[in-house]
């Protein structure tokens, strides 16, 4: 057998079982920061790790006038300052700049597009890219229609030859709300075919997330009792101690409620909620979590309230530095009430979930970075040990750390040593970074390269998009409709307003501190 | 940050025995020890997180404290149990009692709440004493988990408790960079992986140090348009590293072309090595075409003694050739390669090849239990080259 009919035979037994095939990624918004701090060093971390395929090649675009030569340099800097791996090793830059080029223009002039043609015509000459491309949109969300319109104007939307393939990544946020996702959507399918769209979430990119995948699904035992017979409810936790790090311009706009729940937290529920897919392939995980969301009871907008707690940080101190409210932020209105907070309780209306409390909440300037998704079981049906013996017995938690110190643990009741039956809760814990001995590649490593493949297990579909938007759209319409806020309502530095505790209370329960 | 050492001495088993469970004991007496009361003071937790067990025998106790360098650093990344066996000559002394000692180390990050931690035992044993160990290791190893032994030294190839010691546990690790006649070394070595067969996994140090050789050099042949080279290669010339006064070391290149032969069912037909000079090797390829291996040795600083330098591919098929080559370039570190086939663009990409000290190499290879094939075939492969000599020639390897 001829091995050119065949499977590259030296393939064998190498970490990376499967090589993308040579091809071309464009990104627009070249000259901005996500390129500069994570796409670009994601590529040149594969380039470090051999995982990128022969040949190769980064065509920045943006609106800037600059030479390649003077691209790449930006682009150094970039990998020299936020790779996880720096300084830039000589040998791979000196390959890795090769395949590195530039086009100027602007994202409405449909003949600069003529022109990333032309260059990218002449990258599958010269480098034998053989008409395959990705299009990144690293842009804002508002010129994300004009660049898919002249895409398609120019012809950029199809394969360039027999053989080949295009595909196009999407940033979050994909629409504002579910009106304006469904609008969207509409939009780029007139363009191009579902199975050409990669719309990234990089929370699913994340090793820890795909590893509460493998943590549900590879280990017999929790199957049996992931269900509502076992399961009091669930937190979700994602804190950041950060403020808006320069975003204020989006973020006031956005709120945490479109910048972290309906994306990031969602995925998190889905992954956590979701019945085993038949297989783990694109299409047979993205259903079974679209059946989540689907599942997701919808909160009346007039009983919003009831459901959601949303909260504004003011002034405080956060790891022992002062920080101002988010008022004063750069880029806010002084009277903005936009949150920075939201706790909200979501039920998922099937067999599996009917009546468990699903828990979400997430903040800016919380005390501490920390995202976690939490499993309280139930209290034990009869309780054996009573008074001072069971004082400090308390349910069984399963935490699943994201990030940091990712792992997992397990509270369980044990007995003190002594001659009296007293009973603690102690902690199983499985770290994950210290558990295997190779560092975990950033979420756009991983996603990047399962692009180039063509595998979409970890980006969303547009079904899974909408669904997500359908709770989160009603929210948005009942605090619409509620009186304002009066913000702010928290202290940066705390976990949230006094509401939010309040708000779980009532349901006899707590929120944990992670 | 936390950092606690807690070390204790088991003195006194009476002759040549090991005392498995004073050894136990003082394993978990560490976990009471008052030491470990300054993480809690902190808020830090010790937890011990054991992915597997790792046996080493060291050479002595200068090779035992460059393992526990190695070693330390690596149970940080992933917490085991590590047993050393350290052979003394002073053990062999019938009146003297063996010793051991026994720790725990434990180490949190900065703002970690919990400190993985991992347990050492050190037992010294009298040299050459394999049936001890092998009696040792299964009780002091913990359970349900993968052992791995590493052996960082030559190990007795040859010897039938070698065989014995091997099947005690799930993989074994050598490394060929240091056989002394390495070589003749690698034959004794298949042998070995032949009669160890499905009883224990066998890797190699020096088979981990290819790792960025075959992921570059598949990288080229992704490229459907280029993989007609390997159906058309009538070369195959390869250079290691020869450092003067050090031991010529060909086992690495050897096991790069038993890797290319082995891929490319390639049959090795006949080879000769005059007075020290480069390998000839004939391989023939599965249409029957012959194929010229050559292995030259070329002066090289002594980190890389021994070490793969470039591989190149020439390829003809009557109408077109090409060429795919794969050097160390710049500080040595980073591997280059270029590829430049008739027809088809030139192609040129490059990898920092990974760490080749010790700890880098043996995590790869503590990744997994299974055996494998694609070394066992390389392996085989590379010994054929060396039996493909003549006897004279066999003889001064």
């Amino acid at each position: 057998m001829q091995s050119a009919t065949v499977e590259n035979p030296l393939r064998a037994g190498l970490d990376a079982e499967r090589m993308p095939p040579p091809c071309a990624v464009v990104i627009f918004g070249a000259s901005g920061d996500l390129t500069r701090r994570k796409l670009m060093p994601a590529l040149y971390n594969l380039a470090l790790e051999g995982l990128l395929p022969a040949g190769f090649t980064v065509v920045g675009f943006a609106r800037r006038a600059m030479a390649p030569s003077e691209f790449r340099a930006q682009i150094r800097d970039a990998i020299n300052q936020f790779s996880r791996r720096r300084p830039v090793d000589p040998g791979t830059w000196e390959a890795f700049e090769q395949g590195i080029t530039y086009v100027q223009g602007t994202f409405q002039d449909v003949a600069d597009y003529a022109r990333l043609d032309q260059e990218l015509r002449r990258i599958d000459r010269e480098r034998g890219t053989r008409g395959n491309r990705i299009f990144y949109l690293a842009t804002p969300p508002t010129q994300y229609e004009t660049i898919i319109d002249n895409l398609g104007r120019a012809g950029l939307n199809v394969p360039a030859e027999p053989g080949s393939w295009t595909r196009l990544i999407i940033e979050k946020p994909f629409g504002r709300d579910y009106q304006s996702a469904v609008a969207l959507n509409d939009h780029l399918l007139r363009i191009f075919a579902e199975e050409q769209i990669f719309r990234i979430d990089h929370y699913l990119g994340k090793e820890t997330v795909q590893n509460v995948l493998a943590f549900r699904f590879a280990n017999g035992i929790f199957e049996p009792i992931w269900n509502r017979n076992y399961i009091d409810h669930v937190q979700i936790t994602v804190a950041e101690s950060l403020g808006l790090e320069g975003r204020g311009d989006y973020y006031d706009q956005a709120g945490a409620l479109r910048d972290m729940v309906q994306n990031h937290m969602l995925q998190l529920l889905c992954v956590t909620a979701m019945e085993p897919p038949i297989a783990f392939e694109a299409d047979a995980v993205r259903d079974e979590k679209v059946k989540v969301l689907r599942a997701i009871r919808q909160i009346d907008p007039k009983r919003v309230n009831e459901m959601t707690v949303r909260g504004q940080y003011g002034p405080g101190w956060v790891g022992g530095q002062p920080v101002p409210g988010y008022r004063e932020e750069p880029n806010v209105a002084p009277n903005s009430v936009t949150e920075t907070y939201v706790a909200l309780k979501l039920f998922i209306d099937n067999w599996r979930w009917a009546g468990v409390p699903f828990y979400l909440r997430t903040g800016k300037r919380m005390p501490r970075r920390v995202t976690e998704i939490a499993i309280q079981f139930k209290h034990v049906p009869h309780p054996l040990f009573r008074g001072p013996a069971a004082a400090s017995m308390e349910p069984n938690v399963l935490a699943i750390r994201i990030q940091p110190d990712e792992g997992i643990s397990l509270k369980i009741a044990a007995k003190v040593p002594g001659p009296l039956i007293r009973l603690r809760s102690v902690n199983m814990g499985f770290l994950y970074g210290t558990s295997f001995m190779v560092e975990s590649p950033d979420a756009y490593e991983r996603l990047l390269l399962d692009c180039m493949l063509g595998d979409s297990t970890l980006f969303t579909r547009r079904d899974e998009t909408e669904a997500a938007w359908r709770p989160i759209t009603a929210i948005l319409k009942g605090w619409a409709e509620a009186p304002p806020p009066r913000f702010p309502n928290y202290e940066a530095g705390t976990w949230g307003p006094r509401e939010a505790d309040e708000f779980i209370a009532r349901d006899g329960r707590a929120w944990r501190q992670p | 940050m936390g950092e606690v050492d807690i070390t204790r001495d088991v003195h006194g088993f009476p002759g040549p025995n090991v005392d498995v469970e004073a050894i136990e004991r003082e394993l978990a007496n560490l976990w009471k020890a008052p030491e470990l009361g300054s993480l809690t003071q902190a808020e830090v937790v010790p937890v011990r997180t054991s992915v597997l067990n790792l046996v080493v025998v060291a050479s002595g106790h200068a090779g035992a404290a460059r393992i526990a360098r190695t070693v330390s650093w690596l149970s940080v990344h992933h917490p085991s149990r590590l047993i050393v066996f350290v052979p003394d000559w002073s053990a062999t002394d019938p009146t003297r009692d063996l010793d051991a000692q026994v720790s725990t180390h434990c180490s949190a990050a900065p703002e970690a709440h919990v400190a993985p931690c991992f347990e050492r035992v050190i037992i010294t044993v009298p040299p050459g004493a394999l049936d001890l160990i092998v009696s040792v290791i299964p009780s002091l190893v913990l359970p349900d988990l993968p052992t791995f032994l590493w052996w960082p030294e030559p190990p007795p190839l040859g010897e039938p408790n070698l065989v014995r010691l091997a099947r005690a546990v799930d993989r074994l690790v050598v490394d060929s960079r240091g056989f002394t006649r390495a070589a003749a070394s690698l034959v004794r070595l298949h042998e070995l992986c032949r009669q160890l067969g499905d009883d224990c996994a066998l890797s190699d140090l020096n088979w981990a140090c290819l790792a960025p050789w075959r992921a570059l050099t598949a990288q080229a042949f992704d490229v459907a348009e280029h993989r007609w080279v390997l159906d058309a290669v009538t070369r195959l010339t390869v250079q290691y590293g020869y450092t003067r006064g050090a031991a010529d070391s060909p086992a690495q290149a050897l096991l790069f072309v038993g890797w290319v032969t082995s891929r490319l069912g390639w049959e090795v037909v006949a080879a000769e090595r005059a007075n020290r000079g480069p390998w000839r090797v004939t391989a023939r390829r599965p249409d029957g075409a012959h194929v010229a291996i050559e292995l030259h040795r070329i002066p090289a600083p002594p980190a890389f003694n021994g070490a793969l330098l470039s591989g190149v591919l020439q390829a003809r098929d009557g109408r077109r050739s090409g060429e795919f080559r794969a050097e160390r370039v710049d500080d040595l570190e980073t591997i280059r390669v270029t590829v430049g086939i008739d027809g088809v663009p030139p192609v040129s990409y490059a990898m920092r090849s990974r760490g080749a000290d010790d700890g880098s190499l043996l995590m790869q290879e503590l990744r997994s239990v299974d055996r494998d094939g694609v070394y066992e075939e390389a392996l085989t492969a590379a010994r054929r080259c060396v039996a493909a000599l003549g006897k004279d020639e066999r003889a001064r390897l």
